[in-house]
């Protein structure tokens, strides 16, 4: 088979790509699955197709590193705020760590991103929109899907010096068993919207919002189940309802312990190694 | 045409010489001709002698051949708003000279770079535009900036910085474009523009004979349906790196310039995000570099912070491609030409290695 190990000239550790790795391709770059060249960890990697974007991926490394920042100080200032109890908020679940950028012969200097994600494995990873489209869910199954998208809007929206994210449903995976959602649409976001305007943050996230209502919407299934009607009129009644993540998460929350009682969470409890939140599985 | 560039020494003397002792007010000597004649000074008119003009300077060589005396030229045109708030800016632009040429050029070496630092205003000031030539000396640069003629005062939103990208399009000759790059042009605005272009306006500040110097331009445009203003940015991006440098205005400007929109705090810093733009665009300044560069030319961090993200989404070495693509030689001082007309230097100072071609190894990557 043909492969290619990527050395990385920072002496970090190489990585192996074939041709049957690639994920996605899009008019600037190509996404492949690839693997660490020792440790065969599954690394996600972007390839820029012009060095002319070389300034993207480093303004997306740089990003992905404010962002992992921001976060940690966020669960600081909670933990300040209401003492440690055990639960974390893991903003830093919602978005890839940028382990590696840089340019290489092998690229013909077009800069190579690698992306791995907090505890856990890409190979439990699927495109969300590939799962919406193959197959219809329960609502219970939904809820926590939309709890993460929410939770990564209320991240955007509570980190004040953070961008405002014009959201791509095409760009979020989720590792279903594990009730993750990550979102790795970020160099799209600084290619189309780098030079966005903070005044626009408001309509952003309204729209957000209502887009994740919507895909929501569009993916339950109904079977009659207990609640389900009274989350599907929630949705709707709400789409064009809120303007901020936060409040929109807060209330969101509210309404499904109302609902199904205590089973979700919006933050993760993590005391004992149990993860509390993943009674309900697509 | 001559050797001389730009240097801190000569605009230290042009200043004194011209009466220009003062930060502020330093277009009292514009201001006060507009009051005499009610015109704008020749030397920023854009109606005279209506086409700027960027040229490879040559110097005749005893063999009746022409000899390049500095390097290609690279026009640099900046255009910035005069009203309201940013009424002092010609004062601001005249402090910061020094800085934007040698920063700028730091950032293009080989080259000859040829300022023209205009500043626009409203459709209902008296002047709408201000457009000097390109110049390269301290003295001719600090001439035709005290002689600008800023609206200051006042003013209202939206604006008509609409004009300048039309001149920038269609009313600039420059050698960059003849040989397949492209030369700068920077937008500075806190405010939105007009949506519209109309030829009474263009007549007004370009002079009747606009539609004469746009056919010797080679743009022979019927009036009546002549290129509108999205055409005309479109057109503007194709003849030049174009770049809005928005003070709070990125949401108007978002439709036009896509990519192409640096948010900016204040004036305050203009020469070091244009050098960090051009740098950029050059493939001088590498992405890891960008923010460092910044600093080191004392750039505050809330500025760099508000700025940083759109300037690494610039595409990186956007030049060089059009060099790579268009197979450009670009002259340097000492090649020698056939004729003062030619593109092409028959004497190459040092022999060109030539673009390299692209690895074909790893093709399907």
């Amino acid at each position: 088979m043909i492969y290619l190990v990527i050395n990385d000239p920072n002496g970090n550790e190489g990585i192996c790509i074939t041709p049957r790795d690639l994920l996605a391709e899009t008019d600037n770059y190509k996404l492949y699955l690839g693997r660490g060249e020792n440790s065969a960890d599954a690394l996600l990697c972007r390839i820029v197709k012009s060095k002319a974007q070389n300034g993207i991926m480093y303004a997306e490394k740089k990003l992905l590193d404010e962002l992992s920042e921001l976060s940690q100080n966020l669960e600081q200032e909670r933990i300040a705020k209401q003492g440690d109890d055990g639960r974390k908020i893991h903003y830093d679940w919602l978005f890839p760590v940028c382990e590696q950028s840089f340019s290489c012969d092998a690229t013909d200097n077009r800069r190579i991103n690698t992306f791995s994600v907090l505890d856990a494995s890409w190979d439990k990873f699927v495109p969300f929109l590939k799962l919406k489209n193959g197959t219809k869910v329960d609502a219970k199954s939904a809820a926590w899907v939309l709890g993460r998208f929410l939770k990564l809007q209320a991240f955007l929206d509570e980190s004040e010096n953070c961008r405002s994210l014009d959201f791509n449903p095409d760009m979020v995976l989720i590792a279903p068993k594990q009730h993750r959602l990550v979102y790795v649409g970020w160099f799209d976001e600084l290619l189309h919207g780098g030079d966005r305007s903070y005044s626009h943050c408001d309509l952003i996230s309204k729209l957000n919002i209502d887009r994740m209502f919507d895909a929501i919407l569009s993916w339950v299934e109904k079977n009659d189940t207990e609640g389900e009607d009274e989350f599907m009129s929630w949705l709707k009644r709400f789409t064009g309802y809120f303007n901020n993540g936060l409040e929109a998460h807060v209330a969101y929350y509210e309404f499904l312990d109302a609902l199904w009682g205590k089973g979700y969470h919006p933050f993760t409890f993590n005391k004992d190694g149990v993860w509390k939140n993943v009674d309900n599985f697509v | 045409m001559g050797r001389l560039v730009f240097s801190k020494a000569a605009y230290e003397t042009s200043r004194k010489s011209r009466g220009v002792t003062s930060d502020k007010d330093v277009t009292r000597k514009g201001e006060q001709h507009v009051r005499e004649t009610g015109k704008l000074p020749p030397s920023v008119d854009p109606s005279v002698d209506t086409l700027r003009r960027s040229m490879l300077r040559l110097d005749p060589t005893e063999d009746g051949k022409w000899e390049v005396t500095v390097g290609c030229p690279m026009d640099i045109e900046t255009s910035v708003d005069s009203t309201g708030s940013m009424g002092d800016n010609v004062d601001r632009a005249m402090s910061a000279l020094p800085r934007t040429y040698e920063l700028c050029s730091a950032m293009l070496p080989g080259y000859d770079p040829q300022l023209a630092l205009g500043f626009f205003g409203d459709v209902c000031d008296k002047f709408v535009l201000n457009r000097p030539q390109f110049e390269m000396e301290a003295d001719k640069i600090v001439g035709y900036l005290s002689e600008m003629n800023p609206e200051r005062n006042g003013g209202d939103t939206p604006e008509d910085p609409q004009y300048s990208m039309f001149a920038s399009a269609y009313l600039t000759s420059a050698y960059t474009n003849k040989i397949g790059l492209k030369g700068y042009y920077f937008l500075c605005t806190d405010a939105p523009m007009h949506g519209t272009i109309s030829n009474d306006t263009l007549e007004r500040i370009f002079g009747e004979k606009v539609w004469e110097a746009l056919k010797d331009n080679g743009y022979d445009f019927d009036p009546l349906c002549r290129p509108d203003l999205r055409e005309t940015i479109e057109d503007l991006k194709k003849n030049k790196h174009a770049f809005i440098l928005s003070i709070d205005a990125e949401e108007f400007y978002q439709r036009y310039f896509e990519g192409r929109i640096i948010p900016l705090l204040s004036t305050d810093y203009l020469p070091e995000f244009e050098s960090a733009i051009i740098g950029i665009t050059e493939g001088i300044l590498e992405p890891e570099e960008v923010e460092k560069y910044l600093e080191s030319k004392g750039v505050s961090s809330f500025d760099i912070k508000h700025a940083i993200h759109a300037l690494l989404a610039l595409p990186f070495g956007a030049q060089r491609e059009l060099e790579q693509q268009n197979k450009v030689y670009i002259p340097k001082a000492g090649d020698i030409f056939e004729n003062k007309t030619d593109l092409v230097p028959t004497i190459k100072r040092e022999d060109d290695a030539g673009v390299e071609p692209e690895s074909e190894s790893s093709a399907w990557l």
